[in-house]
């Protein structure tokens, strides 16, 4: 059995499809820029992947009811998997005839956000003197926090709304990987066609990056680039300019079924997924990404991932990477021409989209199948690492 | 209607219509929230918290029933979660607005938010709102 | 392949009833529950008045030097329980030999917890101080205070360190991944492990889950949805009461509970004792509502049969099952609906207990502590009973095994898990015969 991708979704912050990212980027358009909704005035990063004013999430919710629980990075997700099963051909066509115990999803994804801070105006009126005065707080500010609060930040909100609009009723996770939690996704849904336990699955990630905790966190880290301009141009994750991350945000989905099927139902095969593999550096306290044991698990990733199609390292000709402008991930992922051929194409899509958290992999992984499309490369590598130390791997090969 | 309940059920209207995704003209009073207007239970707690913030007032949790329940007396207000027959009876009165054939016997406590319309909502938050009133004065 | 029959080999565990698995198993079947009055914070102003908290844990004590520094240094009490349980978990697995024999690059990591924790200081330090004059954020003072302080916000938002940690701990380099499947995740994460080992992706997992939400704003969030129970006319021990017919929401718990698995042939090689199988796995979604179950526990009843069919297995082979078993009003109905559903109604269905009503809802951390419990249960071949049911729901109308624990001669034994998304998670888990 073979999986196939047949479609796939984006939201970002250079367009709403992969092939428009693609294009857009070939063109050498970036989607770095001024942040405007996000904006935040303390750091030193005026400038992100900040989702374009074009995406409306309300044209995209499978009802609009449920947009007052959905954070900005739900509505992503929610998104690009329904931008995905749309450009595979529809709701009917990739679900129709399948029973919903065999439709299933795969997510990776971050935590969500409360960007609203509802808590804060609570919080406030308990204060005494710096301190928090809890029984006031229970008693006068309890009552002005929407119930609602929770299921706004519930990590799964994606996967169980975009499983309530299709009616996915089987297998599922929920990952929590960073930029490797997309291409996670996609081995899992692999692993369920395999087993036989579904048809016709979701796989992706979505996250954003530019929101108050997430950007303090990364000051604080010294990982945030240090540059007031749009700082590189094409592949500047992967060159010398990689001195910090420039944040970005969004969501990347893709439609996985049997390629018997999706012959069967006429569906446009976009690529095979060959292998998919991971591997792990267990990262120190506060580095970002240790390189040499990266650079090992990498290795051994590209490696399992080699073996298991029948391939050798010059059989890849272009490798998309989830590095986001940190060093160390510059660094690790710079070793791929090494471990495939010197003459590979590097691919670093946060050059134009920002890093995209757990969104990241999954960027990569779309923007794969316009790249093979193309006709240029027959075969793709799609490699994320998190910033914990993940190393996901997955090989992909144009359609015949 | 004078101008206060006018105010209510404008209130009413704007935060159901909100908190279910719907423009307020396809709420109205006699639409039941659950089956016309799609409501599930989370919806019941966004709602009840909106018009709490917008009114000033407080809705307990359960109220309705619990007035029924109270009105019933010593009489069991329901039997293993199916409403007695004067359960049923002490519910209708609460309920002024819902049409009788929909106090069906056998009618259990859960099926109870199933009855509610925008004027049960309306009809609470007049009443709640003249308490408050009636406390301040 | 062939499919590797899957043991349990090791397992630590934290818990209100404490860290030893065997005394906390006997307190289980005595019926001694782990639920107290919430101390943790001054409850005065809060409807919640009971919690199942973990006691007389020191994260700095529990855990080895550098790890131990770094925690004393402010890191969040649940990373603390995950991996003091993880240590535990080889312990028990290895003694103190490193698990050599298996390369790194063979060794999973597979865990699972719930939402980042802000306790009250960090309210404080990283919100309050920063309200302006007119009481809204000022993220400008929010980050010249952060530049100033040592960086250990930034790991209070990093739910996946626990896993590379562990990693480290277990010398593991294969693959790791952090579930985020809400109350169904650690249950997810030990069935996904599982898979690994069976179909020999790898030779040796870590896996469990790990949580702490009982501080103001996680006991809160609970509450506000109304999930909690709010009941003060009985002693805290008797508060949590699921399948009886006064039952009004869980009572929040806490802790961890971690397995190390290998393929049962290995395991035997290098010596091992097997505790458990894990046979079984299935996962489904309700694809219905964020928080209320599908109607007639539909999504339930479609994870217990997925992880039978995973497990080979017909409904009448199983012994016992540990319910998901809330306390919630709805939970309790439709689980008991599904169990019907699958294994038949009364008389037919095996017995079904709910160890929350001894230790809580350990949330993202219920399917392995409760793992942990189906565990000893099979060992011992006594089935933990479900505490404080005293006025049984007659829509509930199974054995659930009330008030204190009973002998039994089983075989296999399901846990169950459902979370909020709708996410629902079964494992089956089989008694090891050979010798222990």
């Amino acid at each position: 059995m073979r999986a196939v991708l047949t479609g796939a979704g984006m939201v970002s912050a250079l367009g709403l499809s992969p092939e428009e990212v693609w294009g857009r980027w070939r063109r050498g358009e970036t989607g770095i820029r001024p942040l405007e909704r996000t904006r935040e005035p303390w750091t030193p990063i005026a400038y992100g992947g900040e989702v374009a004013a074009g995406f409306k999430p309300g044209d995209h919710a499978f009802h609009r009811k449920m947009l007052k629980v959905m954070s900005w990075p739900v509505r992503f997700g929610v998104g690009a998997a329904r931008l995905a099963v749309a450009d595979a051909g529809g709701e009917q066509a990739v679900w129709g005839d399948l029973p919903d115990l065999r439709r299933g999803m795969f997510t990776g994804a971050a935590l969500t956000v409360d960007e609203d801070n509802e808590f804060l105006p609570a919080l406030r009126d308990a204060e005494a003197d710096g301190r928090l005065d809890l029984v006031r707080f229970g008693r006068e500010g309890v009552p002005t926090i929407n119930p609602l609060w929770l299921v706004k930040g519930l990590t799964n909100n994606v996967l169980a709304l975009v499983a309530q609009g299709y009616g996915l009723r089987g297998p599922n996770d929920n990952i929590g990987n960073g930029r490797a939690g997309g291409i996670q996704a996609l081995a899992e849904a692999q692993w369920a066609l395999r087993d036989g336990g579904a048809d016709a699955l979701l796989a992706g990630g979505h996250d954003t990056q530019l929101y108050m905790e997430k950007l303090v966190g990364l000051h604080l880290l010294g990982r945030l680039h240090p540059a007031a301009e749009p700082p590189w141009g094409e592949c500047g994750p992967l060159g010398p300019g990689a001195l910090g991350i420039v944040p970005g945000e969004g969501a990347a989905f893709v439609v996985v079924e049997p390629e018997e099927r999706a012959r069967g139902r006429g569906a446009r095969v976009r690529a095979r997924v060959l292998a998919c593999a991971d591997a792990c550096a267990p990262a120190g306290l506060g580095e970002p990404l240790p390189v040499d044991l990266g650079r090992e698990a990498l290795a051994r990733a590209v490696g399992r991932a080699l073996d298991e199609a029948g391939l050798r390292g010059d059989d890849v000709g272009v490798a998309l990477v989830s590095a986001s402008g940190d060093p160390a991930e510059a660094a690790v992922f710079g070793v791929l021409p090494e471990l495939l051929h010197p003459g590979v194409d590097l691919l670093a899509p946060a050059g134009v989209l920002g890093d995209g958290g757990a969104a990241g992999g999954a960027f990569a992984l779309a923007l794969a199948l316009p790249v093979l499309a193309e006709g240029r490369h027959r075969r793709a590598l799609v490699a994320a690492a998190s910033d914990t130390g993940e190393i996901a791997v997955t090989l992909l090969e144009a359609a015949p | 209607m004078d101008a206060e309940r006018r105010k209510i059920y404008e209130v009413v209207v704007q935060n159901i219509a909100e908190a279910l995704g719907l423009d307020e003209e396809e709420v109205h009073l006699e639409d039941t929230l659950i089956e016309d207007l799609g409501a599930e239970s989370l919806d019941f707690l966004d709602i009840a918290f909106r018009l709490e913030q917008d009114l000033g007032i407080k809705i307990p949790r359960g109220d309705i029933q619990a007035r029924a329940a109270e009105s019933a007396g010593d009489e069991p207000f329901e039997v293993d979660g199916v409403l007695t027959a004067v359960g049923l009876a002490r519910l209708r009165e609460a309920m002024p607005e819902i049409p009788d054939e929909r106090f069906k016997e056998g009618m259990t406590v859960r099926e109870i938010p199933y009855l509610f319309t925008v004027e049960t909502f309306f009809n609470l938050c007049v009443r709640l709102v003249g308490e408050k009133s009636a406390v301040t004065a | 392949m062939t499919p590797r029959r899957v043991a349990v080999t090791g397992m630590g565990l934290i818990c209100p009833l404490g860290r030893d698995p065997e005394a906390v198993f006997r307190d289980m079947i005595a019926g001694r529950s782990g639920v107290s009055a919430l101390d943790a914070f001054d409850t005065t102003g809060f409807e919640v008045k009971v919690a199942a908290r973990v006691r007389d844990f020191d994260p700095g004590a529990a855990l080895p030097g550098e790890l131990g520094a770094f925690l004393e240094r402010g890191l969040d009490r649940k990373t603390a329980f995950g991996l003091a349980a993880a240590g535990d978990a080889l312990a028990s697995a290895f003694g103190a030999a490193a698990p050599s024999s298996v390369p790194p690059a063979r060794r999973g990591v597979h865990l699972a917890t719930g939402l980042t924790s802000t306790e009250v200081p960090e309210a404080e330090q990283d919100f309050l101080a920063h309200l302006d004059g007119r009481g809204a954020y000022d993220p400008r003072s929010a980050g010249r205070a952060a530049a100033r302080n040592d960086g250990l916000f930034a790991y209070r938002h990093m739910t996946d360190l626990c896993a590379a940690l562990v990693a480290r701990r277990a010398g593991a380099a294969g693959p790791v991944l952090t579930n985020h499947g809400a109350c169904a995740a650690a249950a997810q994460a030990i069935g996904h492990a599982f898979h690994d080992l069976r179909e020999g992706e790898i030779d040796l997992a870590v896996c469990g889950g790990f949580e702490s939400m009982i501080h103001p704003f996680g006991v809160l969030s609970f509450a506000l949805l109304g999930a909690l129970s709010t009941t003060t006319d009985r002693p805290p021990e008797a508060v949590s009461r699921p399948f009886d017919r006064t039952r009004d929401g869980f009572v929040i718990g806490e802790g961890a509970a971690m397995f190390v698995l290998e393929p049962l042939d290995l395991a035997l090689a290098r010596g091992a004792r097997p505790l458990a199988e894990i046979v079984g796995y299935g996962s489904s979604l309700d694809a219905f509502r964020v928080t209320a179950p599908a109607p007639h526990g539909a999504g339930a009843a479609r994870a217990m049969r997925s992880a039978l069919r995973d497990a080979g297995l017909p409904p009448e082979a199983v012994g016992y099952i540990n319910a998901h078993g809330t306390a919630t009003p709805l939970n309790d109905a439709h689980e008991t609906e599904a169990i019907r559903a699958v294994f038949g109604g009364p008389g037919r269905a095996p017995p079904v207990s709910s160890t929350k009503s001894m230790i809580g809802h350990a949330v993202a951390a219920a399917g392995a502590v409760e793992g942990v419990a189906v565990v000893q249960a099979l060992r011992h071949q006594v089935l933990p009973p479900t505490l404080n049911l005293r006025d049984p729901d007659p829509e509930c109308d199974l054995d659930y095994v009330p008030l204190v624990g009973r002998p039994a001669s089983f075989e296999y034994a399901v846990s169950n898990s459902f979370g909020f998304g709708g996410q629902n998670a079964s494992l089956v888990f089989r008694r090891w015969e050979g010798p222990a």
